[in-house]
Protein backbone atom coordinates (compact mmCIF):
# COMPACT_ATOMS: atom_id res chain seq x y z
CA UNK A 1 0.00 0.00 0.00
CA UNK A 2 2.56 2.44 0.86
CA UNK A 3 5.00 1.24 -1.95
CA UNK A 4 1.92 2.28 -4.56
CA UNK A 5 1.41 5.65 -2.62
CA UNK A 6 4.92 6.76 -3.24
CA UNK A 7 4.43 5.60 -6.61
CA UNK A 8 1.78 7.55 -7.54
CA UNK A 9 2.70 10.32 -5.56
CA UNK A 10 6.31 10.81 -7.61
CA UNK A 11 3.98 10.16 -11.06
CA UNK A 12 1.76 12.97 -9.74
CA UNK A 13 4.74 15.47 -9.21
CA UNK A 14 6.15 14.53 -12.66
CA UNK A 15 3.05 14.41 -14.48
CA UNK A 16 2.10 18.11 -12.81
CA UNK A 17 5.47 19.37 -13.62
CA UNK A 18 5.44 17.69 -17.33
CA UNK A 19 1.41 19.51 -17.87
CA UNK A 20 2.48 22.65 -16.57
CA UNK A 21 5.58 22.56 -18.90
CA UNK A 22 3.57 21.51 -22.22
CA UNK A 23 0.37 23.79 -21.05
CA UNK A 24 3.09 27.30 -21.04
CA UNK A 25 4.51 25.79 -24.28
CA UNK A 26 1.18 24.95 -26.46
CA UNK A 27 -0.38 28.06 -25.43
CA UNK A 28 2.06 30.07 -26.65
CA UNK A 29 2.75 31.72 -23.01
CA UNK A 30 5.90 30.23 -23.37
CA UNK A 31 7.14 33.44 -25.88
CA UNK A 32 6.43 35.48 -22.67
CA UNK A 33 9.28 33.67 -20.76
CA UNK A 34 11.99 32.28 -23.11
CA UNK A 35 14.13 33.19 -25.49
CA UNK A 36 13.20 31.41 -28.95
CA UNK A 37 16.44 29.67 -28.77
CA UNK A 38 15.28 28.22 -25.75
CA UNK A 39 11.82 27.08 -26.48
CA UNK A 40 12.01 23.66 -27.41
CA UNK A 41 13.93 22.26 -24.63
CA UNK A 42 10.98 23.42 -22.59
CA UNK A 43 8.71 21.18 -25.11
CA UNK A 44 11.50 18.22 -24.82
CA UNK A 45 11.29 18.61 -20.94
CA UNK A 46 7.52 18.73 -20.70
CA UNK A 47 7.07 15.65 -22.81
CA UNK A 48 9.90 13.69 -21.35
CA UNK A 49 8.04 14.55 -17.71
CA UNK A 50 4.46 13.03 -18.47
CA UNK A 51 6.69 9.87 -19.62
CA UNK A 52 8.54 9.45 -17.06
CA UNK A 53 5.16 9.98 -14.99
CA UNK A 54 3.78 7.32 -16.85
CA UNK A 55 6.66 4.73 -16.61
CA UNK A 56 6.78 5.50 -12.46
CA UNK A 57 3.40 4.11 -12.77
CA UNK A 58 3.92 1.04 -14.37
CA UNK A 59 7.88 0.40 -13.28
CA UNK A 60 8.35 -3.04 -11.61
CA UNK A 61 8.56 -2.81 -7.47
CA UNK A 62 11.83 -3.03 -7.12
CA UNK A 63 12.50 0.09 -9.45
CA UNK A 64 11.00 1.95 -6.45
CA UNK A 65 12.30 0.70 -3.54
CA UNK A 66 14.56 4.04 -2.89
CA UNK A 67 11.53 6.11 -2.93
CA UNK A 68 9.54 3.99 -0.46
CA UNK A 69 12.32 3.76 1.83
CA UNK A 70 11.58 7.22 3.33
CA UNK A 71 8.26 8.04 5.32
CA UNK A 72 5.31 9.07 3.78
CA UNK A 73 5.14 12.42 5.60
CA UNK A 74 8.39 13.53 4.45
CA UNK A 75 7.21 12.27 0.78
CA UNK A 76 4.02 14.16 0.95
CA UNK A 77 6.24 17.58 2.14
CA UNK A 78 8.40 17.25 -0.13
CA UNK A 79 6.12 16.93 -3.09
CA UNK A 80 4.08 19.74 -1.86
CA UNK A 81 7.43 22.03 -1.75
CA UNK A 82 7.63 21.33 -5.41
CA UNK A 83 4.09 21.30 -6.84
CA UNK A 84 2.77 23.91 -4.65
CA UNK A 85 4.91 26.73 -5.48
CA UNK A 86 4.70 26.26 -9.35
CA UNK A 87 1.16 26.29 -9.25
CA UNK A 88 1.05 29.29 -7.45
CA UNK A 89 3.18 31.10 -9.42
CA UNK A 90 1.51 29.76 -12.76
CA UNK A 91 -2.29 30.86 -11.40
CA UNK A 92 -0.75 33.88 -10.52
CA UNK A 93 1.78 35.38 -12.85
CA UNK A 94 0.70 38.13 -15.67
CA UNK A 95 3.23 37.00 -17.81
CA UNK A 96 4.40 40.36 -17.95
CA UNK A 97 6.68 42.47 -15.59
CA UNK A 98 4.60 45.36 -13.85
CA UNK A 99 5.63 48.93 -13.02
CA UNK A 100 7.15 48.07 -9.97
CA UNK A 101 9.95 45.23 -11.07
CA UNK A 102 10.59 47.86 -13.98
CA UNK A 103 11.55 50.71 -11.77
CA UNK A 104 13.61 48.40 -9.65
CA UNK A 105 15.89 47.63 -12.42
CA UNK A 106 18.87 49.83 -13.17
CA UNK A 107 17.95 51.63 -16.90
CA UNK A 108 20.28 51.01 -19.77
CA UNK A 109 21.08 54.68 -20.95
CA UNK A 110 24.28 53.34 -22.26
CA UNK A 111 25.47 51.23 -25.16
CA UNK A 112 28.18 50.04 -23.00
CA UNK A 113 25.94 48.46 -20.51
CA UNK A 114 23.91 46.56 -22.99
CA UNK A 115 24.34 43.05 -22.56
CA UNK A 116 24.75 41.75 -26.20
CA UNK A 117 26.10 44.99 -27.45
CA UNK A 118 28.98 45.03 -29.55
CA UNK A 119 30.87 48.00 -29.15
CA UNK A 120 32.08 49.13 -32.66
CA UNK A 121 35.09 51.19 -33.59
CA UNK A 122 33.91 55.14 -33.50
CA UNK A 123 35.48 56.07 -36.72
CA UNK A 124 34.46 52.97 -38.31
CA UNK A 125 30.98 53.84 -40.67
CA UNK A 126 29.96 50.45 -41.11
CA UNK A 127 31.08 47.02 -41.06
CA UNK A 128 31.12 46.38 -37.22
CA UNK A 129 27.55 47.79 -37.17
CA UNK A 130 25.78 45.07 -39.16
CA UNK A 131 24.71 41.87 -36.71
CA UNK A 132 25.62 43.94 -33.68
CA UNK A 133 21.78 45.57 -33.40
CA UNK A 134 19.84 43.29 -31.21
CA UNK A 135 16.68 41.70 -33.36
CA UNK A 136 13.29 43.08 -32.82
CA UNK A 137 11.05 40.55 -31.73
CA UNK A 138 7.88 42.28 -32.38
CA UNK A 139 8.65 42.67 -36.41
CA UNK A 140 6.89 46.06 -36.47
CA UNK A 141 9.76 48.48 -36.91
CA UNK A 142 12.33 46.14 -39.50
CA UNK A 143 15.19 48.68 -38.89
CA UNK A 144 17.99 46.67 -40.19
CA UNK A 145 18.58 47.11 -43.99
CA UNK A 146 21.67 45.65 -44.49
CA UNK A 147 20.94 42.95 -47.03
CA UNK A 148 22.41 45.86 -50.24
CA UNK A 149 24.98 47.20 -48.41
CA UNK A 150 27.24 47.60 -45.34
CA UNK A 151 25.28 50.46 -44.46
CA UNK A 152 22.66 50.12 -41.58
CA UNK A 153 19.63 52.33 -42.97
CA UNK A 154 16.59 52.95 -40.58
CA UNK A 155 12.89 53.11 -42.39
CA UNK A 156 10.60 55.78 -42.26
CA UNK A 157 7.01 55.69 -42.47
CA UNK A 158 4.49 57.49 -44.50
CA UNK A 159 4.95 60.62 -42.76
CA UNK A 160 8.39 60.44 -43.95
CA UNK A 161 8.97 59.76 -40.00
CA UNK A 162 12.05 57.67 -39.63
CA UNK A 163 11.13 54.12 -37.51
CA UNK A 164 13.61 53.52 -34.91
CA UNK A 165 13.70 51.20 -31.92
CA UNK A 166 14.98 52.40 -28.97
CA UNK A 167 18.27 50.28 -28.78
CA UNK A 168 18.71 52.38 -31.86
CA UNK A 169 19.14 55.61 -30.13
CA UNK A 170 21.45 54.02 -28.05
CA UNK A 171 23.68 52.85 -30.93
CA UNK A 172 23.17 56.76 -32.69
CA UNK A 173 24.55 58.09 -29.54
CA UNK A 174 27.81 56.20 -30.36
CA UNK A 175 27.86 56.19 -34.08
CA UNK A 176 28.11 59.48 -36.13
CA UNK A 177 26.11 57.16 -39.26
CA UNK A 178 23.03 56.10 -37.38
CA UNK A 179 23.03 59.27 -35.70
CA UNK A 180 22.94 61.43 -38.80
CA UNK A 181 19.59 59.62 -39.69
CA UNK A 182 18.12 60.85 -36.82
CA UNK A 183 19.52 64.26 -35.29
CA UNK A 184 17.01 66.83 -35.42
CA UNK A 185 14.66 64.79 -37.49
CA UNK A 186 10.79 62.90 -37.26
CA UNK A 187 11.49 59.89 -35.65
CA UNK A 188 8.97 57.33 -34.65
CA UNK A 189 9.85 54.40 -31.69
CA UNK A 190 7.45 52.63 -30.07
CA UNK A 191 7.56 51.42 -26.31
CA UNK A 192 6.30 51.19 -22.71
CA UNK A 193 5.88 54.38 -20.87
CA UNK A 194 7.80 54.91 -17.45
CA UNK A 195 9.03 58.03 -15.35
CA UNK A 196 13.09 59.02 -15.86
CA UNK A 197 14.81 58.25 -13.10
CA UNK A 198 18.00 60.57 -13.56
CA UNK A 199 18.76 63.53 -16.17
CA UNK A 200 15.37 64.89 -14.78
CA UNK A 201 16.43 68.24 -13.37
CA UNK A 202 13.35 70.37 -14.92
CA UNK A 203 11.05 67.23 -14.19
CA UNK A 204 9.55 67.31 -17.64
CA UNK A 205 11.24 64.24 -18.95
CA UNK A 206 9.72 60.85 -18.82
CA UNK A 207 11.45 57.22 -20.62
CA UNK A 208 10.03 54.80 -23.12
CA UNK A 209 11.33 51.68 -22.40
CA UNK A 210 11.87 47.87 -24.12
CA UNK A 211 12.73 44.80 -22.18
CA UNK A 212 15.95 43.28 -23.91
CA UNK A 213 15.92 39.22 -22.96
CA UNK A 214 19.08 37.59 -23.19
CA UNK A 215 17.72 33.85 -21.90
CA UNK A 216 15.00 34.36 -20.18
CA UNK A 217 12.65 36.86 -18.91
CA UNK A 218 14.30 37.41 -15.13
CA UNK A 219 17.11 38.51 -17.44
CA UNK A 220 15.35 40.89 -19.16
CA UNK A 221 16.54 44.57 -18.70
CA UNK A 222 14.82 47.95 -19.95
CA UNK A 223 15.93 49.94 -22.36
CA UNK A 224 15.27 53.25 -21.76
CA UNK A 225 15.09 56.19 -24.40
CA UNK A 226 14.40 59.82 -22.92
CA UNK A 227 11.57 62.04 -24.06
CA UNK A 228 10.18 65.22 -23.47
CA UNK A 229 6.50 65.55 -23.83
CA UNK A 230 4.75 68.03 -25.18
CA UNK A 231 2.27 67.67 -22.36
CA UNK A 232 2.61 65.95 -19.36
CA UNK A 233 1.14 62.53 -20.50
CA UNK A 234 -1.94 61.09 -18.61
CA UNK A 235 -1.12 57.63 -18.92
CA UNK A 236 -0.52 54.83 -16.34
CA UNK A 237 3.16 53.57 -15.92
CA UNK A 238 4.33 50.63 -18.55
CA UNK A 239 1.68 52.01 -21.21
CA UNK A 240 2.42 50.99 -24.63
CA UNK A 241 2.66 54.20 -26.61
CA UNK A 242 3.77 55.53 -30.27
CA UNK A 243 6.26 58.04 -29.55
CA UNK A 244 6.93 61.12 -32.67
CA UNK A 245 8.56 63.66 -31.95
CA UNK A 246 12.29 65.33 -33.04
CA UNK A 247 15.39 63.66 -32.26
CA UNK A 248 18.15 65.26 -30.33
CA UNK A 249 21.61 64.06 -28.86
CA UNK A 250 22.79 66.35 -26.33
CA UNK A 251 25.86 66.68 -24.35
CA UNK A 252 24.31 65.77 -20.81
CA UNK A 253 27.40 64.96 -17.73
CA UNK A 254 29.98 65.04 -20.86
CA UNK A 255 28.48 62.34 -22.78
CA UNK A 256 26.14 62.12 -25.48
CA UNK A 257 22.85 61.10 -24.50
CA UNK A 258 19.37 60.69 -27.03
CA UNK A 259 16.42 62.62 -26.31
CA UNK A 260 12.59 62.74 -28.12
CA UNK A 261 12.30 66.38 -27.91
CA UNK A 262 8.24 67.98 -28.38
CA UNK A 263 6.92 64.24 -28.22
CA UNK A 264 3.41 63.31 -28.99
CA UNK A 265 2.18 60.41 -27.59
CA UNK A 266 -0.11 57.92 -28.88
CA UNK A 267 -1.50 55.10 -26.37
CA UNK A 268 -1.36 51.33 -28.67
CA UNK A 269 -1.58 47.71 -28.18
CA UNK A 270 1.59 45.81 -26.61
CA UNK A 271 3.01 43.87 -30.16
CA UNK A 272 2.72 40.71 -30.28
CA UNK A 273 6.84 40.35 -28.70
CA UNK A 274 6.82 42.67 -26.12
CA UNK A 275 10.95 41.81 -26.26
CA UNK A 276 14.07 42.70 -28.03
CA UNK A 277 16.92 39.55 -28.33
CA UNK B 1 8.19 52.10 -5.95
CA UNK B 2 10.52 54.73 -4.40
CA UNK B 3 11.49 52.04 -1.88
CA UNK B 4 14.50 49.70 -1.24
CA UNK B 5 12.03 46.60 -1.88
CA UNK B 6 8.95 46.37 -3.19
CA UNK B 7 7.31 42.90 -3.78
CA UNK B 8 4.34 42.10 -6.49
CA UNK B 9 3.44 38.22 -6.43
CA UNK B 10 2.34 38.83 -10.06
CA UNK B 11 6.04 39.63 -11.02
CA UNK B 12 7.68 37.12 -8.29
CA UNK B 13 5.67 34.53 -10.37
CA UNK B 14 6.90 35.35 -13.95
CA UNK B 15 10.72 35.86 -12.77
CA UNK B 16 10.09 32.87 -11.14
CA UNK B 17 8.84 30.56 -13.61
CA UNK B 18 11.52 31.71 -16.12
CA UNK B 19 14.13 30.45 -14.27
CA UNK B 20 12.27 27.23 -13.50
CA UNK B 21 11.65 27.01 -17.26
CA UNK B 22 14.54 28.00 -18.52
CA UNK B 23 16.61 26.10 -15.57
CA UNK B 24 14.64 22.72 -15.08
CA UNK B 25 15.30 20.50 -18.78
CA UNK B 26 19.29 21.10 -17.89
CA UNK B 27 18.51 19.59 -14.70
CA UNK B 28 16.48 16.89 -16.08
CA UNK B 29 19.31 16.13 -18.40
CA UNK B 30 21.85 15.93 -15.34
CA UNK B 31 19.84 13.51 -13.39
CA UNK B 32 18.97 11.32 -16.79
CA UNK B 33 22.83 10.75 -17.68
CA UNK B 34 23.24 10.57 -13.84
CA UNK B 35 20.96 7.53 -14.13
CA UNK B 36 22.38 6.33 -16.37
CA UNK B 37 26.29 6.79 -15.72
CA UNK B 38 24.72 4.97 -12.21
CA UNK B 39 23.54 1.54 -13.87
CA UNK B 40 25.94 1.18 -16.68
CA UNK B 41 29.36 2.18 -15.73
CA UNK B 42 31.40 -0.34 -14.08
CA UNK B 43 33.42 0.81 -11.17
CA UNK B 44 36.68 -0.94 -12.15
CA UNK B 45 36.43 1.56 -15.55
CA UNK B 46 37.55 5.02 -13.57
CA UNK B 47 39.96 2.97 -11.86
CA UNK B 48 41.62 1.81 -15.03
CA UNK B 49 41.49 5.57 -16.72
CA UNK B 50 43.76 6.47 -13.39
CA UNK B 51 47.70 6.91 -13.43
CA UNK B 52 49.23 5.16 -10.87
CA UNK B 53 51.66 7.84 -9.76
CA UNK B 54 49.47 9.68 -7.23
CA UNK B 55 49.90 12.95 -8.34
CA UNK B 56 49.12 12.58 -12.05
CA UNK B 57 46.05 10.39 -10.74
CA UNK B 58 44.67 13.58 -9.22
CA UNK B 59 45.64 15.46 -12.24
CA UNK B 60 43.42 13.47 -14.16
CA UNK B 61 40.62 12.43 -11.84
CA UNK B 62 40.07 16.31 -11.79
CA UNK B 63 38.88 15.96 -15.69
CA UNK B 64 36.79 12.65 -15.11
CA UNK B 65 33.88 14.84 -15.46
CA UNK B 66 33.99 15.54 -18.51
CA UNK B 67 33.76 11.66 -19.21
CA UNK B 68 31.25 11.02 -16.61
CA UNK B 69 29.52 14.19 -15.34
CA UNK B 70 27.25 14.02 -12.48
CA UNK B 71 26.36 17.25 -10.03
CA UNK B 72 27.52 18.19 -6.90
CA UNK B 73 24.05 16.04 -5.14
CA UNK B 74 24.73 12.75 -6.61
CA UNK B 75 28.42 12.95 -6.76
CA UNK B 76 29.04 12.22 -3.15
CA UNK B 77 27.05 8.93 -2.84
CA UNK B 78 28.88 7.72 -5.86
CA UNK B 79 32.58 8.40 -4.20
CA UNK B 80 31.61 7.04 -0.97
CA UNK B 81 31.39 3.77 -3.01
CA UNK B 82 34.08 4.27 -4.81
CA UNK B 83 36.28 4.88 -2.08
CA UNK B 84 35.00 1.60 -0.47
CA UNK B 85 35.81 -0.32 -3.82
CA UNK B 86 39.44 0.93 -3.97
CA UNK B 87 39.81 4.49 -5.41
CA UNK B 88 42.33 6.66 -3.41
CA UNK B 89 40.41 9.19 -1.11
CA UNK B 90 42.78 12.06 -3.05
CA UNK B 91 41.65 11.19 -6.59
CA UNK B 92 37.50 10.52 -5.13
CA UNK B 93 37.79 14.01 -3.63
CA UNK B 94 38.97 15.52 -6.79
CA UNK B 95 36.77 13.91 -8.79
CA UNK B 96 33.72 15.02 -6.66
CA UNK B 97 34.76 18.93 -6.53
CA UNK B 98 35.89 18.96 -10.18
CA UNK B 99 32.71 16.57 -11.34
CA UNK B 100 30.12 19.37 -11.05
CA UNK B 101 31.99 21.98 -12.72
CA UNK B 102 33.91 20.13 -15.11
CA UNK B 103 31.26 18.49 -17.13
CA UNK B 104 30.10 19.51 -20.98
CA UNK B 105 26.70 19.88 -19.34
CA UNK B 106 28.08 23.20 -17.09
CA UNK B 107 30.12 24.11 -19.76
CA UNK B 108 26.92 24.02 -22.30
CA UNK B 109 24.68 25.66 -19.69
CA UNK B 110 26.96 28.11 -18.44
CA UNK B 111 27.91 29.24 -22.06
CA UNK B 112 24.11 29.52 -22.71
CA UNK B 113 23.26 31.32 -20.00
CA UNK B 114 25.73 33.83 -20.49
CA UNK B 115 24.93 34.37 -23.70
CA UNK B 116 26.05 38.09 -24.56
CA UNK B 117 27.73 38.11 -21.50
CA UNK B 118 31.36 36.94 -22.33
CA UNK B 119 29.90 33.46 -22.70
CA UNK B 120 33.57 31.83 -23.75
CA UNK B 121 35.84 33.65 -21.48
CA UNK B 122 33.16 33.15 -18.43
CA UNK B 123 32.69 29.01 -19.24
CA UNK B 124 36.32 28.61 -19.63
CA UNK B 125 37.13 30.08 -16.57
CA UNK B 126 35.09 28.56 -14.45
CA UNK B 127 36.18 25.20 -15.83
CA UNK B 128 39.71 26.03 -15.48
CA UNK B 129 39.11 27.47 -11.62
CA UNK B 130 37.36 24.65 -10.64
CA UNK B 131 39.50 22.08 -12.08
CA UNK B 132 42.16 23.86 -10.31
CA UNK B 133 41.05 24.40 -7.24
CA UNK B 134 40.30 20.60 -6.82
CA UNK B 135 43.34 19.21 -7.89
CA UNK B 136 44.80 21.44 -5.44
CA UNK B 137 42.59 20.10 -3.00
CA UNK B 138 43.02 16.86 -4.07
CA UNK B 139 47.00 16.98 -3.80
CA UNK B 140 46.24 17.96 0.11
CA UNK B 141 44.52 15.31 0.87
CA UNK B 142 46.89 13.21 -0.72
CA UNK B 143 49.42 14.48 2.65
CA UNK B 144 47.03 13.92 5.10
CA UNK B 145 46.29 11.51 7.30
CA UNK B 146 43.11 9.74 6.41
CA UNK B 147 41.69 10.17 9.80
CA UNK B 148 42.32 13.57 9.60
CA UNK B 149 40.25 14.19 6.78
CA UNK B 150 37.55 10.68 6.43
CA UNK B 151 35.11 9.74 9.05
CA UNK B 152 35.72 6.63 11.15
CA UNK B 153 33.37 4.79 9.37
CA UNK B 154 34.49 5.21 6.12
CA UNK B 155 37.84 4.61 6.70
CA UNK B 156 36.79 1.09 8.27
CA UNK B 157 35.28 0.43 4.89
CA UNK B 158 38.49 1.48 2.88
CA UNK B 159 40.40 -0.91 5.20
CA UNK B 160 38.55 -3.83 4.28
CA UNK B 161 37.99 -2.79 0.42
CA UNK B 162 35.29 -4.48 -1.43
CA UNK B 163 37.54 -5.08 -4.30
CA UNK B 164 37.59 -3.36 -7.72
CA UNK B 165 35.60 -6.48 -9.11
CA UNK B 166 32.54 -4.62 -8.86
CA UNK B 167 30.78 -3.43 -12.01
CA UNK B 168 27.52 -1.60 -12.58
CA UNK B 169 24.33 -2.77 -11.40
CA UNK B 170 23.55 -6.25 -11.06
CA UNK B 171 21.44 -7.76 -13.65
CA UNK B 172 19.83 -7.67 -17.32
CA UNK B 173 19.81 -4.54 -19.18
CA UNK B 174 15.71 -3.98 -18.78
CA UNK B 175 16.33 -4.00 -14.84
CA UNK B 176 19.74 -1.41 -15.23
CA UNK B 177 17.05 0.63 -17.67
CA UNK B 178 14.71 0.64 -14.36
CA UNK B 179 17.21 1.09 -12.32
CA UNK B 180 18.10 4.76 -14.01
CA UNK B 181 14.94 5.70 -14.29
CA UNK B 182 14.61 5.05 -10.52
CA UNK B 183 17.80 7.28 -10.01
CA UNK B 184 16.93 9.67 -12.71
CA UNK B 185 13.42 10.50 -11.05
CA UNK B 186 14.94 10.29 -7.17
CA UNK B 187 17.76 13.27 -7.99
CA UNK B 188 15.60 15.22 -10.35
CA UNK B 189 13.17 15.52 -7.56
CA UNK B 190 15.29 15.79 -5.25
CA UNK B 191 17.03 17.91 -6.94
CA UNK B 192 14.16 20.37 -7.79
CA UNK B 193 13.08 21.37 -4.47
CA UNK B 194 16.66 22.74 -3.91
CA UNK B 195 16.61 24.73 -8.00
CA UNK B 196 12.90 25.54 -6.43
CA UNK B 197 14.16 27.40 -3.86
CA UNK B 198 17.37 28.91 -5.25
CA UNK B 199 14.72 29.94 -8.21
CA UNK B 200 12.31 31.61 -5.96
CA UNK B 201 15.22 33.46 -4.30
CA UNK B 202 16.60 34.45 -7.17
CA UNK B 203 12.97 35.86 -8.38
CA UNK B 204 12.42 37.85 -5.19
CA UNK B 205 15.95 39.35 -5.42
CA UNK B 206 15.30 40.27 -9.30
CA UNK B 207 11.73 41.51 -8.97
CA UNK B 208 11.32 43.39 -5.26
CA UNK B 209 14.80 44.47 -4.42
CA UNK B 210 15.46 47.98 -5.80
CA UNK B 211 19.02 47.75 -8.02
CA UNK B 212 19.63 51.19 -7.44
CA UNK B 213 20.02 50.70 -3.55
CA UNK B 214 22.35 47.66 -4.40
CA UNK B 215 24.11 49.35 -6.93
CA UNK B 216 27.76 50.45 -4.01
CA UNK B 217 27.32 46.79 -3.29
CA UNK B 218 27.75 45.74 -6.76
CA UNK B 219 30.55 48.68 -7.82
CA UNK B 220 33.30 47.56 -5.17
CA UNK B 221 34.48 44.14 -6.20
CA UNK B 222 35.18 42.76 -2.80
CA UNK B 223 31.83 43.35 -1.48
CA UNK B 224 30.24 42.05 -5.07
CA UNK B 225 32.36 39.36 -4.75
CA UNK B 226 31.84 38.18 -1.08
CA UNK B 227 28.17 38.90 -1.57
CA UNK B 228 27.84 36.43 -4.33
CA UNK B 229 29.95 33.47 -3.05
CA UNK B 230 28.05 33.90 0.17
CA UNK B 231 24.77 34.08 -1.48
CA UNK B 232 25.73 31.00 -3.84
CA UNK B 233 26.57 29.14 -0.72
CA UNK B 234 22.71 30.11 1.06
CA UNK B 235 21.09 29.14 -2.43
CA UNK B 236 22.50 25.91 -2.87
CA UNK B 237 22.24 25.49 -6.28
CA UNK B 238 22.65 22.68 -8.58
CA UNK B 239 25.82 23.68 -11.12
CA UNK B 240 23.76 22.48 -13.89
CA UNK B 241 21.65 25.68 -13.77
CA UNK B 242 23.26 28.01 -11.57
CA UNK B 243 24.51 30.28 -14.23
CA UNK B 244 20.91 30.61 -15.39
CA UNK B 245 20.28 32.42 -12.14
CA UNK B 246 23.97 34.07 -12.19
CA UNK B 247 23.04 35.79 -15.13
CA UNK B 248 20.87 37.73 -13.83
CA UNK B 249 22.54 39.78 -11.47
CA UNK B 250 23.39 42.21 -14.08
CA UNK B 251 24.76 44.76 -11.96
CA UNK B 252 26.99 42.79 -10.16
CA UNK B 253 30.88 42.74 -11.63
CA UNK B 254 31.84 39.35 -14.24
CA UNK B 255 34.41 38.36 -11.26
CA UNK B 256 31.66 38.60 -8.81
CA UNK B 257 29.22 36.27 -11.11
CA UNK B 258 32.52 33.83 -12.18
CA UNK B 259 33.19 33.42 -7.93
CA UNK B 260 29.36 32.92 -7.58
CA UNK B 261 29.57 29.76 -9.97
CA UNK B 262 32.82 28.78 -8.70
CA UNK B 263 31.86 28.40 -5.17
CA UNK B 264 28.90 27.43 -5.44
CA UNK B 265 29.63 23.92 -6.65
CA UNK B 266 32.58 23.75 -4.34
CA UNK B 267 30.71 24.71 -1.03
CA UNK B 268 27.30 25.11 0.08
CA UNK B 269 24.58 24.61 2.75
CA UNK B 270 23.41 21.92 0.86
CA UNK B 271 27.00 20.41 0.29
CA UNK B 272 27.92 20.72 4.20
CA UNK B 273 25.28 18.39 4.63
CA UNK B 274 25.96 15.55 2.35
CA UNK B 275 29.87 16.53 2.71
CA UNK B 276 29.88 15.97 6.29
CA UNK B 277 28.36 11.89 6.01
CA UNK B 278 31.97 10.91 4.56
CA UNK B 279 34.36 13.70 5.70
CA UNK B 280 35.00 14.73 9.60
CA UNK B 281 33.47 18.11 10.13
CA UNK B 282 36.91 20.02 11.30
CA UNK B 283 37.78 18.98 7.52
CA UNK B 284 34.69 20.06 5.69
CA UNK B 285 34.78 23.68 7.69
CA UNK B 286 38.28 23.86 6.77
CA UNK B 287 37.33 23.13 3.13
CA UNK B 288 34.94 25.56 3.72
CA UNK B 289 36.96 28.11 4.45
CA UNK B 290 39.86 27.55 2.48
CA UNK B 291 37.58 27.61 -1.01
CA UNK B 292 36.22 30.54 0.18
CA UNK B 293 39.58 32.52 0.11
CA UNK B 294 40.83 31.00 -2.24
CA UNK B 295 38.01 31.49 -4.83
CA UNK B 296 37.49 35.26 -3.89
CA UNK B 297 41.42 36.09 -4.33
CA UNK B 298 41.30 34.25 -7.85
CA UNK B 299 38.71 35.98 -9.21
CA UNK B 300 39.37 39.30 -7.65
CA UNK B 301 43.08 38.40 -9.26
CA UNK B 302 41.14 38.08 -12.61
CA UNK B 303 40.48 41.42 -12.59
CA UNK B 304 43.59 42.23 -14.19
CA UNK B 305 42.77 40.87 -17.28
CA UNK B 306 39.92 42.69 -17.38
CA UNK B 307 36.86 40.83 -17.08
Amino acid sequence: MTSLFHRFLRAGVLAIWGGVLLTIYFTGRICAYLHPNFQPFTLVAGCLLVCFAFLVLIAPATANAHATARSSAWSVLTSLLLVAPLLLAFSNTLDSFGASTVANRVYVQDLAQLPSAQMPAATSPSGPIEGALPNDGSQTAQSANTAQDDKYLLPKNKLGQVQAQVVDFLYAAQLPEIRDQLENKPVEVIGQLMPAKTNNPKGNRFVVIRMMMTCCAADAQPIALPIEPQQKPDLPDMTWVRVTGKAAFPIEGGQRKPLIQNAALEKIDAPEDPYLY
Amino acid sequence: MDGAFHFSLSDFSFSFLSILLEGLPFLLLGTMIAGVIDQFLPVRLMARLLPRNAYAGVLVSGLLGILFPICECGVVPIIRRLMSKGLPPANAITYMLAAPIVNPIVAVSTFAAFRGQAPLEVTLLRLGLGYGLAVAVGFVVHNLPLRRVLRTEVIADIAQPQGLSGGAAAGGVANRLWGALAVCVGDFLNMTVYFVFGAAAAALFNTSVNQDFIVPLAMNDWLATTSLMTLAAMLSLCSTTDAFIAATFSMFPTIAKLAFLVFGPLISLKLVFLYSSIFRKRFVMGLAAGLFVAVCLLCLRLKVIGL
